[in-house]
C-alpha cells in the first residue's frame, strides 16, 4: 500500500489522489480558496501551498499527486509567509467595499483574511475601478473578482452550459459571456452560489437584504420533478432569495421564480362562488354549505381529480376527505397525459418508478436522453448526466426538438422534427451503412467509420442510462417506440431509466397508492356522461392549455 | 556574434564593464547583432539577462519585461501570476523613480521569491531569475542607467516542447485547455499552427516529447502527441462541425501550389485564412501526399486523412487531382505556374526510391520493387502487391521500412524480412513502431547488409545478405558498420523491397530556370525565408529539406506561407523582430529546452503516463483497422494533468537606428 507522510504521519492512499484528498480526508486542514469538489482542481489561489521535502518550490496541494514516500508539511511558518502573500496579492487590488458588499457575512476573501490574520497590505497599489455589469438575472462586479474560476468551471463541467468563458491574459484576464455582450444562458445561477466574493450576484436580491437578516428555511422543490430541495432565505416572513444547499443545483424557476407566492391574488381563505363571484368566508361556513350540498349525494356519485403538483401532505388530506365520504373514486390529472405511458411502461417493467439511482447516470458508459429539456425538466438529472459525460468519459446521444445548451458535450444529437420522436430514436439506431463497392476495400469511406455510430458505441458499453422527457411524452409518439429502444439497448446493459415530465408530484400520488386503483379517468368521463357522478371535487387541478381534458368535465 | 558587456545567465555573473570591447564575454545565445537593423542593446529571458551595450536602461528594460509578463506572458490563471507580477512591476517602477531605499529593493527581491515559490507554471517564477539578478548583483548599476526613450522591446513566449515542435504548436497551452475540458478549444490553438492535427496526433515522431520537462521529473515524458489528436477525435467522433477562424479579406491574388502533401496542405490552409486565392495541383488521385501513400491506413486512416483535407478545402482552396508537375512531358511546369500565379510554392515531396546498389538489382528480375514507397503506392491506390502467401525480404531501418514489413503481412505474405545494417539501437524507425512489427511477427535481421539478388528464371527466389559489425562512429554520431568477411548467407524470398530512402526528383529543371539545387537534390531556398533562387517560387517540404517528418513539412510550410504573404504585400520575405528572437532562442543549444536542467528540484513527480488502448498483435496483423484507439476523455485528462507548463518569456530590448 502506496504512503504518504504528511506532517510526519504516514496516510495511505489511492493513485491519482491528491495531497489535498489525503488532507482532508484525514481531517488535516489546508485551506483553499478556488478549490471546488465537483470540478477539477484549478490551482489558481495558490492557499493550499504545502511543502514537499527535497522540492523547493511550494506546491499546490490540490493539484499536487500523492506519492508513495513523499514527505508533505502542511503547517510551517515558510508556508503561511507564502499563502499570506498570495492572499495579500489578491487583497493589495481588491477593492475595500465591504460596507456596501452583498456578500459580507458569508464572504470566504474575507472568512479567509480573518483565518490568517491579515491586518494591512505590503505594499499599496491602484484598486480596479470597472463599471459594474449586468448580466440579465445576474450582476458582474469584476473589480471583487479573485479569479477563481469557480463560476466558469461550474457552469462548464457542471451544467454544461459553458456560458462564461476567461478573456485576456495575465492581470486583465476577466469573466465574460461565453458569447455576445450578455448571459444567454438557463440562469440556474449554479455562479452565484458558486462565487466566493461578491462578484456575482442574484439581480433579484442585490441591494435588498443583508445575510445575518435572513432567516433561512430549506424546502423541497416545487418546480423539481427529480426532488430537490431548495433554501430560501426568509426577511420578515417573506422570500428574499434562493438558493441550492451545499453543492446541489438549482433551476431559474426555484431560483428567480418565487414573488408569486407574495401574489394579492393567492387565496389565503375559503371562498364561495355564486352567479360567478368569489366572495371569502369563513371554514365553518365553508363546512356547512359543502355538508348542504352533499346531503343526498351518494359516496359511489362522488369523485376526485388531483392535481400532479400538489404534496403528498396535501394529497393524504383529500384522501381521507373521500375515505370520510366513502368514494374510492380518486384519479389524477396526471392519467390522462401519462395513463397510457404508464400502462405500457409498468406492463414491461413491472413498476412505475424510475428504475436505478442517480449515481447509475454518472456511472454510465452511455447517457441517452430522449425528449427532454433537462435544464427545465430536471437540472440535478443534468448534473449527473454532465458528471457522466466530462467526468467519466461516457457517450452522450440526444434526441430532442432542439440542440440543446450542452450541445458541446454530446456525441451525436438527432432532432425531432415536429415531433417525430419514433423517427429520431430510428435514426439513433442506425449502424454505418454498407460499404459501397469501392476500388479498394480497405479504405473505410468517411459515412462509413462505424465507430462513428451508436451499435459500435453499444457493443463496447457495460452501463447504459436512458433519460425520456417531458417532450418527448408531449409528442404524442407511440411508447412503444422508446420501449422498443430499450429492448435495442438490451435489458443487462440498461441500468437506469429515469422518466421526467412536468407533473412534479404524480409520482407521490402513485406511490402512496391514491390513485391508479383501477379507477381511470375514461371511466370517469362515462359516468359523468351517464350521470354515475354527480360531483367532483377539484384538487388543485389547474388543467393547462394543452392538457388533453376531456370537454365535457 | 553579439558580444555580452554584463549580465547574468545560467547562474554565472557576467561583467566586462570598464573593459574594452573587444575583451566583452560571447553571447550565450547565439543572436545577431541587429534585428531588422536596429541594434541590439540587451536579452532578458528565463535564464537571466544580457547587456549588450554599455549604457542600456536596464531597469526599465526589466519593469517593461515585468509588465509584459503580467499583461501577457502570464495566462493569469493563479493569483502570484496574475497579481504578484503586476505588483512587481509596479515597484520596479517605483526603484526606477529615483527615490529608491534599500527596502524598496528587499520588498522587491520578497516578491519575486514569493512569485517564484507559488505560481501554477513557470512564466511567473521565471521571470522573476532575470529581476532577481539584477537587483542583487547590480544593485550599482541601478543609479547609473540611463535612461533611454527611444528603445523598443520585443518578446516571444515560449516553452520547450513548443520550440520542439517544428510547426512550433503552442503545447502547454492546448493541454491546459484539455484539462478544462474545453476539447473545441484546445482544437482552435493547435489550429493556429497545425492544419493537420489529426494527422500528426497519429504519425509524429514528436520532437517536442523529447524537450518535455516532465521526462527530467518522471520517467516519461507527457504523451503530448496523442493529447494532439484528442481534441481532433473529439470533434471528429462527436460530429461537431469544425471551427476555423475567419478567413482575412480577399487580397486579390493567386498562389499556385504544387502538391498536395502535408506542406502543400498547410501552405494552402494559412495562404486561405490570409485572403489568398489558392489552388494546389496534385499528381495522384486523392490528396495527403506521402501521408496517404506512404503511410499505412492501420496507422493513418484514409477516412481521417480526407476528413481533415476537406476541412481545408471548405476554406476555398482548390484541389486538381491527376495532374503531374514537372518538365514538358508532364500535364504543367514552371512556366505555366509562374504566368498564371503571383506567387508559387512547391512542395513537391521526395518520391524517388535510392537503389541498393546491390548485383542484380537493376536486371529487370520480377519480383524486385524499385522502392518502399512504390510498394505502399500500390497498395495504397488498390493494386494487388501479389505478396500473398510468398516470402518478403525488405531492406532499410527507416519508418518506410517497417510500414512495408506490416503491410506485407497485411497483404498476406507468410514470410516477413527486414534486413538492417546496424543494430536495433540505431534504427531511425520509432521504437515502439519496430516493437509493434515484432509482435506481429516480422522476422527482423539486424546488422546485415544485402549484396546480390538471387534469381532464377528471371525470377527472385533469395536475397543474399552479409553479416555486418559496428566499428568507429561516423558524421551522424552513429557507429559505422563494417561487413564480416565470408559471412555471406542467402534468404530464400520472392520479393525484395528495398526501404533505404528517397530523394525529390528535380530532374525536370533546366539550367534556364535559375533555380538552384543542392548537392541533395533538394530546392535551394534561404534559411527561414523559403525563397528559392527565382523570388516568385517558394519551396518547403521534403522537397526542401529532404525526407523528413509530417510535422516538419507543416512548420516549413507555414512559415513559407507567412514569406509568401510578406512576399506579396511588401515585395520581400522578412523575419520581424520577435521572429529573428525566435530563431536565436531556437537555433542556440540548450536555449530554451536544458537537459541538465534539475527540475526534479523545483517540481513533485506526477501519476504514471496514460497509454491509449490498443489492437494486440494477433488481432491487428491480417487487416488495416486503425491500431492505436483516441484516448478516453478521462484519459486525457490524467494525463494533461502531467503537463508542468513550462511556458517562458524572452524579450530584447532595441535601440532605433
Amino acid at each position: 500500500m502506496a504512503e504518504i507522510i504528511i506532517n510526519n504521519t504516514p496516510y495511505s492512499f489511492d493513485e491519482g489522489e491528491s495531497i489535498l484528498d489525503v488532507a482532508e480526508r484525514n481531517g488535516i486542514h489546508i485551506p483553499t480558496l478556488c478549490y471546488l469538489k465537483d470540478v477539477t482542481p484549478t490551482g489558481a489561489c495558490r492557499l493550499c501551498l504545502v511543502q514537499v521535502e527535497g522540492v523547493e518550490r511550494l506546491q499546490a496541494a490540490c493539484a499536487a499527486y500523492a506519492k508513495d514516500g513523499m514527505k508533505v508539511e502542511t503547517d510551517n511558518e515558510h508556508i503561511w509567509k507564502n499563502r499570506r502573500d498570495m492572499l495579500d496579492f489578491i487583497l493589495i487590488k481588491h477593492p475595500l467595499d465591504c460596507p456596501v458588499c452583498d456578500k459580507v457575512g458569508e464572504c470566504e476573501l474575507q472568512d479567509t483574511a480573518i483565518e490568517f490574520g491579515m491586518k494591512e497590505e505590503m505594499v499599496s497599489s491602484d484598486k480596479p475601478t470597472e463599471p459594474v455589469v449586468n448580466w440579465n438575472k445576474i450582476v458582474y462586479n469584476s473589480n471583487l473578482c479573485v479569479l477563481c474560476e469557480k463560476c466558469i468551471k461550474s457552469c462548464h463541467e457542471m451544467t454544461g452550459c459553458s456560458a462564461l468563458t476567461m478573456e485576456d491574459r495575465g492581470f486583465y484576464n476577466h469573466v465574460t459571456p461565453a458569447k455576445g455582450d450578455t448571459l444567454n444562458c438557463d440562469f440556474c445561477g449554479t455562479c452565484i452560489d458558486r462565487c466566493p466574493v461578491g462578484s456575482l450576484l442574484d439581480a433579484q436580491f442585490h441591494h435588498s437584504a443583508r445575510v445575518w437578516d435572513l432567516e433561512e428555511k430549506v424546502t423541497s422543490s416545487v418546480f423539481s420533478p427529480a426532488g430537490g430541495s431548495v433554501e430560501y432565505g426568509l426577511k420578515n416572513g417573506k422570500i428574499a432569495r434562493a438558493k441550492a444547499i451545499g453543492s446541489a443545483q438549482i433551476t431559474a424557476q426555484d431560483r428567480f421564480a418565487f414573488k408569486y407566492l407574495d401574489s394579492a391574488d393567492r387565496a389565503t381563505q375559503p371562498m364561495v362562488s355564486a352567479d360567478g363571484n368569489l366572495t371569502e368566508t369563513n371554514w365553518e361556513e365553508a363546512e356547512t354549505l359543502l355538508k348542504d350540498k352533499l346531503s343526498g349525494i351518494k359516496p359511489d356519485e362522488i369523485a376526485l381529480v388531483a392535481g400532479s403538483t400538489i404534496t403528498n401532505e396535501s394529497l393524504a388530506a383529500y384522501k381521507k376527505l373521500m375515505d370520510g365520504v366513502g368514494s374510492k373514486k380518486i384519479v389524477s390529472e396526471t392519467d390522462v397525459a401519462l395513463g397510457h405511458f404508464y400502462d405500457k411502461y409498468s406492463a414491461k417493467f413491472g413498476t412505475m418508478e424510475n428504475i436505478g439511482t442517480l449515481d447509475d447516470i454518472t456511472n454510465s458508459d452511455i447517457v441517452f436522453v430522449i425528449g427532454c429539456d433537462l435544464r427545465r425538466e430536471a437540472v440535478g438529472v443534468k448534473h449527473k448526466v454532465m458528471n457522466a459525460v466530462i467526468h467519466n468519459s461516457a457517450k452522450l446521444y440526444v434526441a430532442g426538438l432542439k440542440k440543446y445548451e450542452y450541445d458541446l458535450f454530446t456525441t451525436k444529437t438527432v432532432l425531432a422534427d415536429y415531433g417525430d420522436f419514433a423517427a429520431a430514436l430510428e435514426e439513433l439506431r442506425k449502424d454505418a451503412p454498407v460499404p459501397a463497392l469501392q476500388d479498394n476495400p480497405n479504405i473505410i469511406d468517411v459515412i462509413n467509420d462505424k465507430e462513428r455510430y451508436v451499435p459500435a458505441e453499444l457493443k463496447k458499453a457495460k452501463k447504459v442510462s436512458l433519460i425520456i422527457g417531458e417532450e418527448f411524452i408531449q409528442s404524442g409518439t407511440d411508447t412503444d417506440a422508446v420501449l422498443a429502444f430499450c429492448d435495442f439497448i438490451g435489458q443487462e446493459k440498461l441500468k437506469s431509466l429515469f422518466v421526467i415530465n412536468e407533473q412534479v408530484n404524480y409520482m407521490g400520488s402513485v406511490v402512496n397508492g391514491y390513485v391508479r386503483n383501477g379507477y381511470t379517468f375514461e371511466k370517469l368521463t362515462q359516468e359523468l356522461n351517464s350521470g354515475t357522478v354527480k360531483v367532483v371535487i377539484n384538487a388543485g387541478f389547474n388543467a393547462k392549455p394543452n392538457c388533453k381534458i376531456p370537454a365535457d368535465l | 556574434m553579439a558580444q555580452v558587456c554584463y549580465g547574468y545567465f545560467k547562474d554565472t555573473k557576467l561583467d566586462n564593464r570598464g573593459k574594452d570591447k573587444q575583451e566583452w564575454t560571447d553571447s550565450p545565445i547565439k543572436t545577431p547583432e541587429e534585428y531588422r537593423g536596429k541594434p541590439l542593446k540587451a536579452l532578458i529571458n528565463w535564464d537571466g539577462f544580457l547587456v549588450y551595450e554599455e549604457n542600456v536602461d536596464m531597469l526599465a528594460a526589466l519593469a517593461n519585461y515585468m509588465n509584459e509578463i503580467s499583461s501577457f506572458g502570464c495566462c493569469g490563471r493563479c493569483f502570484p501570476g496574475r497579481v504578484g507580477t503586476k505588483l512587481l512591476a509596479e515597484q520596479l517602477l517605483k526603484i526606477r523613480s529615483g527615490k529608491c531605499e534599500d527596502a524598496d529593493i528587499s520588498k522587491a527581491i520578497e516578491m519575486a521569491d514569493s512569485i517564484f515559490n507559488s505560481a501554477k507554471c513557470t512564466v511567473a517564477p521565471t521571470s522573476t531569475v532575470p529581476v532577481k539578478a539584477y537587483l542583487e548583483n547590480f544593485k550599482d548599476q541601478i543609479a547609473s542607467d540611463v535612461a533611454s526613450e527611444d528603445d523598443q522591446y520585443f518578446k516571444h513566449l515560449t516553452a520547450p516542447c513548443t520550440a520542439g515542435c517544428p510547426a512550433n504548436v503552442p503545447i502547454p497551452e492546448f493541454i491546459e485547455e484539455i484539462k478544462d475540458h474545453r476539447y473545441i478549444d484546445a482544437l482552435a490553438t493547435i489550429r493556429k499552427t497545425m492544419p493537420l492535427p489529426g494527422i500528426c496526433g497519429r504519425v509524429c515522431p514528436h520532437p517536442c516529447e523529447d524537450n518535455c520537462r516532465r521526462g527530467l521529473v518522471d520517467e516519461d515524458p507527457v504523451s503530448i502527441m496523442v493529447l494532439k489528436r484528442t481534441p481532433f477525435d473529439y470533434e471528429y467522433y462527436n460530429n461537431k462541425t469544425p471551427q476555423l477562424p475567419e478567413k482575412m479579406e480577399d487580397k486579390g491574388k493567386k498562389v499556385g501550389i504544387i502538391g498536395a502533401g502535408p506542406a502543400g496542405l498547410t501552405g494552402a490552409y494559412y495562404l486561405a485564412l490570409m485572403g489568398y486565392q489558392c489552388k494546389i495541383y496534385e499528381m495522384c488521385d486523392e490528396p495527403g501526399g506521402m501521408v496517404a501513400m506512404g503511410i499505412p491506413d492501420y496507422r493513418e486512416p484514409r477516412h481521417i486523412l480526407r476528413h481533415e483535407v476537406d476541412i481545408i478545402t471548405s476554406l476555398g482552396v482548390e484541389i486538381q487531382y491527376n495532374t503531374k508537375f514537372g518538365g514538358p512531358k508532364d500535364d504543367i511546369d514552371l512556366a505555366y505556374m509562374k504566368k498564371n500565379y503571383d506567387a508559387v510554392l512547391i512542395t513537391l515531396g521526395a518520391w524517388r526510391s535510392k537503389a541498393m546498389g546491390i548485383e542484380g538489382e537493376k536486371d529487370g528480375y520480377e519480383g524486385v520493387f524499385p522502392g518502399g514507397i512504390d510498394f505502399l503506392y500500390e497498395q495504397a491506390i488498390g493494386n494487388d502487391v501479389a505478396v500473398k502467401g510468398k516470402k518478403v525480404v525488405v531492406v532499410g531501418g527507416g519508418n518506410t521500412a517497417i510500414d512495408c514489413v506490416r503491410v506485407a503481412l497485411r497483404e498476406g505474405a507468410t514470410d516477413v524480412n527486414l534486413i538492417y545494417r546496424r543494430s536495433r539501437a540505431e534504427m531511425p524507425a520509432e521504437d515502439y513502431e519496430i516493437a509493434d512489427a515484432i509482435e506481429e511477427g516480422i522476422n527482423f535481421h539486424f546488422l546485415c547488409n544485402p549484396t546480390k539478388v538471387i534469381a532464377k528464371n528471371g525470377k527472385v527466389v533469395g536475397c543474399e545478405a552479409i553479416r555486418m559489425e559496428l566499428g568507429e562512429p561516423d558524421d551522424s554520431g552513429r557507429r559505422r558498420p563494417q561487413p564480416v568477411e565470408g559471412s555471406e548467407f542467402v534468404i530464400d524470398c520472392d520479393f525484395i523491397i528495398p526501404a533505404i530512402g528517397q530523394d525529390p526528383d528535380l530532374s525536370f529543371l533546366k539550367e534556364e530556370d535559375g533555380i538552384d539545387v543542392t548537392k541533395w537534390s533538394t530546392f535551394k531556398v534561404r534559411d527561414d525565408l523559403y525563397d528559392t533562387t527565382d523570388p516568385q517560387i517558394f519551396s518547403a517540404g521534403d522537397c526542401e529539406w529532404g525526407p523528413m517528418t509530417v510535422v516538419k513539412a507543416i512548420g516549413a510550410a507555414r512559415w513559407s506561407a507567412t514569406m509568401i504573404d510578406r512576399y506579396l504585400t511588401d515585395g520581400e520575405p522578412y523575419l520581424t523582430e520577435e521572429e529573428t528572437l525566435q530563431r536565436a532562442l531556437e537555433t542556440t543549444r540548450g536555449g530554451i529546452f536544458d537537459k541538465k536542467e534539475k527540475v526534479c528540484e523545483l517540481e513533485t513527480p506526477s501519476i504514471h503516463r496514460v497509454h491509449q488502448e490498443k489492437m494486440d498483435g494477433d488481432s491487428r496483423k491480417d487487416n488495416y483497422e486503425e491500431v492505436e484507439k483516441p484516448y478516453t476523455l478521462n484519459q486525457a485528462y490524467d494525463e494533461s494533468t502531467r503537463c508542468l507548463r513550462c511556458v517562458r518569456m524572452a524579450m530584447v530590448a532595441l535601440g532605433n537606428k
